[in-house]
């Protein structure tokens, strides 16, 4: 009877761990809209949207946990044009894997409910597949975060933990597509595109100055464990490099954990792959990550973004380190010679760095015991680049991006 | 295709053969391949054997210019075929993997032409087995490579995108290529690249197990959707169906599904699971 009865209590308990829930979400695919790239130039693009009036690119990232259900209402307003979404990696069954030559095609002011079982944790993308070398294009992606059971902050249900996790979904685009073609046209198969010479490099839909912005840039303090998923749903390969001092580890590549981590600073990632990387930063500084832009038919780089990687003080301690001190360095860019004014630094056995995007020590100087508050630093030998030129002591250290010519 | 269930030595002929590509937009430019007749097809001959089998070929070159067979991997002398020529060696295949044949000469021009097939030694008995050789063309280059001219090869720009020689939805009329099976199959797809491109070979539906990787063999048991493919390189990717169903795998190099710039006459084809 005991031995029942615990059997009982045993089996509730399983069932019950972790509770799966359906998440309902709401998606409006749009081919009317505009979108403002970093240099004032607006773009004709196609979109998903949380409702009628917004029509972000990328689309809204879904959140789940795994064993949820999601349950998307989606709704087209397209003047015509037909759209699908395609729940890229998720495995669904074929009645839900948005391909209109197998599965279904949602046509112009017809409304209709997906149905998707996030069985696995890990990072997907959704898009439409529909004209799709167009229609991507022009805008219709987003991404599907599954997180691990019960919504723990894991890698993956029972995986490494971490303290918060960060998303970059890459991405290219051509403004001749954007500016040329006709809104409601090449719905169909079988149409021809333009030639593909993207111009714009996107991580989130943003580049340049704009990577700056919270939902790209990273910022963390010393210690805390940063998740990165990186995702590619551009036409060209991405290389992000990250700098060794976060001591990146490779865990997880389309959604799927790896038999074996592997560390590495170095990720690429082909059109429609995913990688999630576990980042441990151990010392506190302004990092730059590169991500790169290589042609898959020629491997020619096109381009290089760079996202800020901001890492300070000590998690659980006051942020002491991040108290600005007004250094500042003058001329920047510069090139034979760099002057630093300390402000109110406290000078004593200060030692003057310079460091390079990846966190590596180029050159260091001790800031003499008789200077005044400036100090002028010999720059030659440094190849041009951009570097991290700041002041370090026992107690405090402070920063400054330099751009050396 | 030649198979060896029982047999160690397996036995086959090769045609070197020059032709004109059909392109899916019905248009035609000079290409060649390995054949398995004197007529010119852009399919090239798929072999698979078992480890420690034996490949005794005879090779045909029905062009008037000289010819070599390479079997990238193996580390043999190349067959070198006179114009009109004929040549036979016999090659042993130690371990598993993809290998694939090609002519070296005039700097892999002839391989760029589509002379590069893909020789299969399996780990072990699939319930199905498909052969996937990717490889694309540029019009123009290969017009001027058949001129005697050598293409700027670092400003590649290809506008033809082909499994097997074929482009969607003609991929699926070839029973080596599409896939087919049933739920519960042990599904091998033997994949190689024999263009210049780097590929992303993505699945609707399931996810394949890394069985082989010649350019990261760290890369064996992962299980990916979207495969990278580099040129020169080749897999084994394994897929055990889960749920019946028709799902397509494409290339997520979205304009590698254009022929000509036409949407969607490039690299996908649809699997069908029962």
């Amino acid at each position: 009877m005991k031995t029942a009865i615990l059997f009982s209590a045993l089996f509730l308990l399983s069932i019950c761990g972790f509770s799966q829930q359906t998440v309902k979400d709401t998606i409006i695919m749009r081919n009317i809209s505009a979108k403002t790239m970093w240099d004032g130039h607006v773009m004709n693009v196609y979109g998903f949207g949380p409702d009628i009036g917004t029509v972000p690119v990328p689309g809204p990232t879904l959140i789940c946990n795994e064993g949820d259900t999601l349950n998307i209402f989606t709704l087209n307003i397209s003047q015509g044009s037909g759209h699908t979404i395609h729940p890229h990696g998720m495995d669904v069954p074929q009645n839900m894997d948005g391909v209109h030559e197998t599965s279904f095609e949602i046509t112009h002011m017809m409304d209709t409910n997906l149905i998707w079982v996030a069985t696995q944790a890990g990072t997907y993308i959704y898009h439409c597949h529909m004209a799709s070398v167009l229609h991507v294009q022009m805008g219709m992606y987003g991404s599907i975060i599954v997180r691990a059971a019960g919504g723990a902050k894991t890698a993956w249900t029972g995986g490494p933990a971490f303290d918060k996790d960060c998303l970059w979904l890459m991405s290219e685009m051509d403004s001749y597509w954007h500016d040329s073609l006709p809104g409601s046209a090449f719905w169909e198969d079988d149409f021809q595109v333009p030639p593909y010479n993207p111009g714009y490099f996107l991580i989130n839909g943003l580049s340049k100055a704009q990577l700056n912005d919270a939902s790209v840039a990273i910022s963390a303090k010393v210690g805390e464990k940063v998740y990165l998923r990186l995702s590619n749903i551009g036409y060209y390969m991405n290389e992000v490099i990250l700098p060794s001092s976060l001591s990146p580890v490779i865990l997880v590549s389309d959604g799927r954990p790896l038999p074996v981590s592997i560390p590495g600073d170095t990720i690429r990632l082909v059109p429609g792959e995913r990688y999630e990387v576990m980042l441990t930063p151990s010392q506190e500084f302004p990092f730059t990550a590169q991500v790169r832009y290589l042609d898959m038919n020629n491997l020619e780089v096109h381009e290089v973004e760079y996202v800020p990687i901001t890492i300070s003080g000590v998690i659980g301690r006051e942020e002491s380190f991040s108290e600005k001190r007004g250094i500042k360095v003058w001329p920047n860019p510069a090139s034979e010679s760099v002057k630093i004014d300390v402000g109110n630094f406290p000078t004593n056995e200060a030692i003057v760095e310079i460091r390079d995007i990846s966190g590596i020590l180029i050159q260091s100087t001790p800031f003499p015991m008789a200077a005044t508050r400036e100090f002028m630093i010999d720059l030659s030998g440094i190849p041009s680049g951009i570097y991290s030129i700041g002041i370090r002591s026992r107690s405090f250290a402070e920063f400054r991006k330099l751009i050396i010519q | 295709m030649s198979t060896n269930l029982t047999a160690t030595i397996v036995t086959d002929t090769l045609y070197f053969n020059r032709g004109g590509f059909p392109a899916v937009d019905s248009t035609t430019f000079p290409a060649c391949a390995w054949n398995s007749s004197t007529l010119y097809s852009p399919l090239n001959q798929p072999f698979q054997l078992f480890p420690g089998d034996q490949l005794a070929l005879t090779v045909i070159n029905t062009d008037t210019a000289a010819h070599s067979f390479v079997i990238k991997g193996l580390a043999i002398p190349s067959l070198l075929i006179a114009a009109l020529g004929t040549a036979n060696d016999t090659f042993s295949f130690a371990t598993a993997g993809i290998y694939i044949y090609y002519d070296s000469l005039d700097a892999s021009l002839y391989s760029y032409l589509g002379a590069a097939g893909m020789i299969a030694i399996e780990p072990k008995q699939p319930d199905g087995r498909f052969f996937w050789n990717f490889h694309e063309f540029s019009k123009q280059w290969n017009i001027a490579a058949d001129s005697g001219i050598t293409p700027g090869w670092n400003n590649f720009d290809p506008d033809y995108f082909t499994v097997n020689g074929s482009s969607y939805p003609f991929i699926d009329d070839d029973s080596t290529a599409k896939v087919t099976g049933a739920t519960g199959d042990t599904i091998f797809i033997h994949c190689a690249n024999t263009g210049l491109s780097v590929h992303s070979v993505h699945f609707h539906g399931y996810h394949c197990r890394v069985v082989f990787s010649s350019k990261d063999s760290i890369q064996v048991n992962w299980y990916k959707d979207s495969f990278p493919l580099w040129p020169g390189e080749t897999a084994i990717l394994e897929i055990v169906p889960d749920k019946p169903g028709l799902f397509p795998v494409h290339d997520h190099n979205l304009m590698a599904q254009t022929g000509n710039r036409y949407y969607n006459h490039g690299m996908m084809l649809i699997m069908k699971i029962q």
